[in-house]
């Protein structure tokens, strides 16, 4: 049995399980189901992503092998042409023009589509998830589904689920007045029984970056606490790393609910650092002095809640 | 009685009746059509008054249309015949094109400079009011002009919206770039890590949400 009949075979038990007992499954249930697809399936397409008032469309490929090692491979259709591949702790970058190449790595395993918690029963606190009935996504039937947040500190989502595979067509990510901040949009989609996991022999004519080699520490070390956290969102990690083309340690902190992630900076303060608020797309920042400190903190939830952060953030051992 | 009515008709047709009374004549005509010679009458000569021209129309021209309506046969959109695999895959990348198009328009329209939909313009200001009282006691930083600057010079820019013209804070709806302090830059790049650098401006790889719980 061929990984991908395998994989397949359970994800389809999995489904027929979920959805026998009602007929009509609920959104839950759903994304429950797409999350398990987009782990477990091989498939590739064209995607467009619009975010930042940027529209990038690429080739995405999403392999699994045997094992279950995943990979995930964007190939840029404008340039500067580029090809990145995402194994399980880092992002590789490959400029074909320029023959540089950038790797990043990543203390955490994430998606470039959309990352979801394994678990959505953690969530349902927090967020409500609605069926907000069918719609088709370039001919493919899909299921609608709406995560609200129960409160104002997180935006909303939807997304598009295909009704075959289970896989995300479409998704958007809302600011409070439903107005969309980011999304992404499958034009096409097919679901192979394997793809290969590309593995990178580099040639000495490529030049070679590494950044953020990243330890995760623990948060107990921080010479920070926060004490404003919204109800949900729990340390991801956290690490002290060089920044500003600098030898200096900032420290960083990074939380996450499942759905909405926020950053947490400490670093030395200078004297033309302020208080700053500001916005790009989906993504606020709110940064402040902290004795001798500059916090900033930053994440894709509106600006009340990295103000909210921010304020209860304060330096360990101090009555601040 | 029927003097009165007829004054009244009169006075409809020269405009002179207010709202209560022209109905309440309306509905007493409809009662009493032999008043409808009548009011056809009046309405003749107020014409011929008014534009010394009278073009008589037949008492019945109404029923007449009416009638013709009545009898029109009902038309059903004719169905298409099913569309084969390869046309339905073209309509696909089609719809698929539209959508993008769509998603483009909508960036460009929002990046015209200061031209913006009303209802955006609501809602900026809904958000605004959202962010509450607190977020906008919060003072700008005026050295954020000249941050911006340095970052511009460095070419390490980023697109990114900073209430330069207003103190008070707005949502970024891609209308009012501006580049970003490389502090921030560099912050943004480690938190999202999916944006990468060549030492030119950070380029987004993707994604549109968040992390997940390990």
């Amino acid at each position: 049995m061929s990984g991908f009949v395998r994989v397949f075979a359970l994800f389809g038990l999995f489904v027929g399980g979920c959805f026998a007992a009602e007929n009509k499954p609920d959104a839950e249930q759903m994304l429950q189901a797409m999350i398990n697809a987009l782990d477990g399936l091989n498939y590739q397409g064209t995607i467009a992503f619009y975010k930042n008032n940027q529209l990038d469309t690429m080739k995405f490929y999403h392999a699994v092998s045997d094992k279950g090692v995943e990979q995930e491979r964007l190939l840029t259709l404008n340039s500067p042409i580029r090809e990145i591949v995402l194994d399980a702790d880092k992002v590789r970058c490959v400029f074909l023009d320029s023959r540089k190449t950038i790797i990043d790595h990543w203390p955490v395993k994430h998606s470039f589509l959309l990352d979801l918690p394994k678990n959505l029963n953690e969530l349902n606190q927090y967020y409500l998830f609605i069926n907000a009935g069918q719609g088709e996504i370039a001919q493919l039937p899909a299921y609608i589904i709406d995560i609200k947040p129960k409160d104002n500190l997180r935006y909303a989502r939807k997304i598009w689920i295909n009704r075959d595979s289970f896989l995300p067509l479409k998704f958007e990510l809302l600011n409070q007045n439903g107005f969309p901040l980011e999304q992404a949009i499958f034009t096409d989609l097919e679901i192979k029984d394997s793809l290969p996991i590309v593995e990178f022999n580099d040639d000495q004519n490529t030049e070679i970056r590494h950044i953020h080699r990243l330890k995760k520490l623990p948060f107990e070390q921080a010479g920070f606490e926060v004490t404003n956290m919204p109800g949900g969102f729990v340390p991801v990690f956290y690490t002290r790393r060089p920044m500003h083309g600098t030898d200096q340690l900032i420290d960083h902190l990074l939380l996450s609910d499942g759905f909405s992630s926020v950053s947490v900076y400490v670093e030395q303060y200078k004297k033309d650092m302020g208080t700053e608020q500001r916005s790009l797309g989906a993504i606020n920042l709110y940064s402040r002095r902290l004795d001798q400190y500059q916090l900033t903190v930053m994440g894709d939830v509106p600006a009340r809640t990295v103000r909210y952060i921010a304020d209860g953030v304060m330096l360990r051992n101090s009555s601040d | 009685m029927h003097d009165d009515l007829q004054i009244k008709i009169s006075q409809l047709i020269d405009n002179e009746l207010d709202l209560d009374s022209s109905l309440f004549l309306l509905q007493q005509l409809d009662q009493q059509p032999e008043f409808d010679k009548v009011f056809r009458k009046y309405e003749s000569i107020s014409q011929a008054i008014k534009t010394e021209v009278y073009l008589p129309l037949s008492a019945d021209f109404v029923d007449q249309v009416c009638q013709q309506i009545k009898n029109e046969p009902t038309y059903l959109i004719p169905r298409k015949k099913r569309i084969k695999r390869a046309l339905a895959n073209i309509t696909a990348v089609a719809a698929s094109v539209a959508a993008v198009t769509v998603i483009v328009m909508q960036g460009n329209y929002f990046s015209s400079g200061d031209v913006q939909p009303d209802a955006l313009v609501v809602a900026e200001n809904k958000v605004a009011e959202l962010n509450g009282a607190a977020d906008s006691k919060v003072p700008y930083n005026e050295t954020n002009a000249a941050a911006d600057e340095t970052a511009a010079n460095d070419n390490q820019t980023f697109a990114m919206v900073a209430g330069s013209r207003s103190k008070q804070i707005r949502p970024d709806y891609g209308s009012r770039l501006q580049p970003l302090d490389p502090r921030f830059n560099n912050y943004l790049q480690a938190h999202s890590g999916d944006l990468y650098s060549t030492g030119a401006p950070y380029q987004a790889y993707t994604q549109v949400v968040g992390y997940g719980h390990e």
